[in-house]
């Protein structure tokens, strides 16, 4: 996991996207017990409760589960969750961007599917 | 769910010179307060009135609301450790832990053995003879065990190299893990606690220049970043609290609102850490 | 009862420094007076014995008392900054030291009583009848055991009233910052010299005037105050009324030592 303290993005949230990240990869595995809120905070010496706050999103978001007197667990599902998830914005995250930029170097639509042929070949 | 601490209208002068000038603060239990200021700006005197080591020139201060002062109820929920010394110089430390948990009751003892032993701590040294570091170190170990609600830390990595720093970082990081209660905490090097502390207060001439959460901090402060004059020319009207220049390229550091205002190509907004802002919140007088 | 949070901390304290003071009284008055005789030959082993006294019990508790009562600065310190209120600090220290006083006088009169060697000898009274010698000051009663607890009370007074005026004397000095402190200590200093001096040139005055009526009924009246009324030929003693003005100086002395603790703030060194 990796913080950028400068980022207008408040560090709760940076905490849920990291963590959602991390399910996303594997490194957390569905159904494993995740580090415990003391545990990242000490180790990138944020507030505890800023970092419990951002596990909560994930909580609400039924990507983590909260097992007392045990700890975190991913979700069983989590990750095909997470997956949906941003299947759906994909549009939004990356295509509305990336027509945008290709439209300022005047880069045409056949263009850009060619180079998106190229990618998938690579 | 307790009140908290709530200081209305504190007025402290000594002689001609104002300390506080009617400071009205809340804070709130179960946070970590971060309370900067330059040097003499009466961060330690606020403190200090708070636990009842000073008294005030008028004002109230109530926890729970009931006063703190003279209040043996409420003085065992607030610890106030700084500078100066207050056990005899030829008190061993082992002994000095005795009779701090024999008037604290419910002294943690157990996190007290463990932080000696992760500071590496001496428990046969005199008091009067630790070096500055050590000093400090017996404090914050004394600090973190008590079982006060609202512990004040006035400049409590005073003489603490890196590595012990860190180890009051965790150490803090830790105990408020496991029992969350207030602290406030007064210190000049604050990018190393910019991320544990929740809330910050800025002491500014005497008066409260900010009271608020870092995060809200954090959302309300820019660096306009450009050539010169476009960045003046968007920035007019702002709260421009500092700049910086290399070359024709100039920063404008904002704290509070933008303007609805077009951003030029040219100009870039990003944010700033919490000890830029500070460095130039408080830098004019 | 109030909690007595420092007790413990402060009967701590206060037996330490007795213990000190003990120590290094034994040392300079016992041990080192036989050291010096051993280097000058003039030592012999029944000097062990004699160099020995039970006033070295008194005047060390004593000189405890004293040392307790105005070296008070860091035990102040510590209490304030553990959570205890000025108010509570006052009370359990009070309270020690008055505990304090009373061992002293028990244990100065217990002494008193096994030294008197006429304790034994007379027959039915196992309380010596010329405790105090002839001075009618202290034989009020024709019972010699209630001279003897009347006596008791008041040198508990008395020493009462010096161990609430030192607590004062030390508060007051604590209410203020380092640099009044020093001037402080300089005003009390030359009070201590001036003050008998004073009283001595008064007195010395009043011997001269001798028959001015209206300054020896003045003196007379004063006296009065305190019970000690003037005949002809020595003093009359009324020890209730001694008794009385004394708790009544006391509790303004002890009132005085709370108002200024509740004044103390702490200072940087």
């Amino acid at each position: 996991m990796k913080f950028n303290f400068n980022s207008a993005k408040p560090i709760f949230l940076q905490v849920a996207e990291q963590i959602e990240d991390a399910i996303f990869t594997g490194t957390f595995k569905e159904g494993s017990q995740i580090p415990s809120t003391t545990e990242i905070s000490k180790n990138f010496q944020i507030n505890p409760a800023t970092v419990l706050k951002g596990m909560n999103i994930l909580v609400d978001n039924k990507l983590l589960e909260k097992r007392r007197g045990r700890g975190t667990f991913v979700s069983v599902g989590a990750q095909s969750k997470i997956i949906k998830n941003r299947q759906e914005n994909f549009y939004n995250d990356y295509i509305v961007n990336l027509v945008h930029e290709a439209k300022n170097l005047n880069i045409d639509e056949i263009q850009i599917i060619n180079l998106i042929k190229r990618g998938y070949k690579a | 769910m307790s009140e908290g601490i709530i200081i209305k209208n504190l007025v402290k002068s000594f002689r001609k010179d104002v300390i506080l000038d009617n400071v009205s603060l809340k804070i709130e239990p179960e946070k970590i307060y971060g309370l900067l200021g330059r040097n003499g700006a009466g961060k330690s005197t606020l403190m200090n009135i708070i636990a009842d080591r000073k008294f005030s020139n008028s004002g109230s201060i109530t926890l729970n609301g009931s006063t703190i002062h003279d209040n043996d109820e409420n003085l065992s929920k607030v610890y106030l450790t700084s500078e100066i010394d207050v056990y005899p110089d030829k008190f061993k430390i082992k002994d000095l832990f005795h009779w701090v948990s024999d008037i604290y009751k419910d002294f943690n003892n157990d996190l007290c053995k463990k932080l000696s032993d992760e500071f590496k701590l001496n428990l046969n040294s005199k008091f009067g003879n630790l070096s500055t570091g050590y000093n400090s170190i017996v404090k914050i170990i004394v600090a973190l065990c008590v079982p006060a609600d609202y512990i004040f830390l006035d400049e409590p990595i005073l003489g603490l190299d890196a590595k012990n720093r860190d180890v009051f970082y965790n150490a803090l990081i830790q105990t408020y893990s496991d029992r969350p209660r207030t602290f406030v905490i007064s210190t000049h090097i604050i990018e190393e606690i910019a991320n544990i502390i929740s809330n910050v207060i800025v002491i500014k001439n005497s008066k409260i220049l900010i009271d608020d959460s870092t995060e809200n901090i954090l959302a309300s402060s820019y660096a306009v970043t450009g050539p010169a004059s476009q960045v003046d020319e968007y920035t007019d009207g702002l709260n421009i609290v500092g700049s910086e220049a290399l070359g024709k390229i100039k920063s404008n550091y904002i704290f509070g609102e933008l303007n609805d205002k077009p951003i030029p190509d040219t100009v870039t907004i990003s944010n700033i850490d919490l000890q830029k802002l500070f460095v130039n919140l408080t830098d004019k007088e | 009862m109030m909690h007595l949070k420092l007790k413990n901390y402060l009967i701590h304290s206060y037996i330490n420094i007795t213990f000190w003071v003990f120590f290094y009284f034994l040392l300079l008055f016992w041990i080192l007076p036989i050291v010096l005789r051993i280097f000058t030959g003039n030592f012999s082993f029944g000097d062990v014995f004699t160099g020995i006294s039970p006033d070295f019990i008194t005047i060390s508790l004593g000189i405890s008392l004293i040392i307790n009562t105005l070296f008070n600065n860091t035990n102040f310190r510590f209490a304030i900054s553990n959570g205890i209120s000025r108010k509570s600090y006052w009370k359990t220290r009070t309270l020690l030291l008055c505990g304090f006083v009373l061992i002293i006088e028990i244990v100065s009169f217990a002494l008193m009583l096994i030294e008197k060697p006429y304790v034994f000898k007379s027959g039915n009274n196992f309380i010596p009848y010329n405790l105090y010698g002839d001075v009618s000051l202290y034989s009020y009663f024709h019972n010699p055991i209630l001279n003897f607890f009347m006596a008791f009370l008041l040198s508990i007074l008395l020493t009462l009233s010096s161990t609430f005026f030192f607590m004062a004397l030390n508060n007051f000095y604590l209410m203020f910052t380092k640099k009044v402190r020093r001037i402080l200590i300089f005003v009390i200093v030359a009070l201590v010299f001036a003050i008998p001096f004073m009283i001595g040139f008064i007195i010395a005055y009043l011997q001269y005037v001798g028959g001015n009526n209206l300054i020896f009924s003045l003196g007379k009246f004063i006296l009065s105050i305190f019970g000690i009324n003037v005949v002809k030929q020595g003093l009359y003693f009324n020890p209730f009324l001694f008794a009385f003005d004394m708790l009544i100086v006391d509790l303004i002395l002890a009132t005085l030592s709370y108002k200024f603790n509740s004044k103390i703030q702490i200072y940087k060194d």
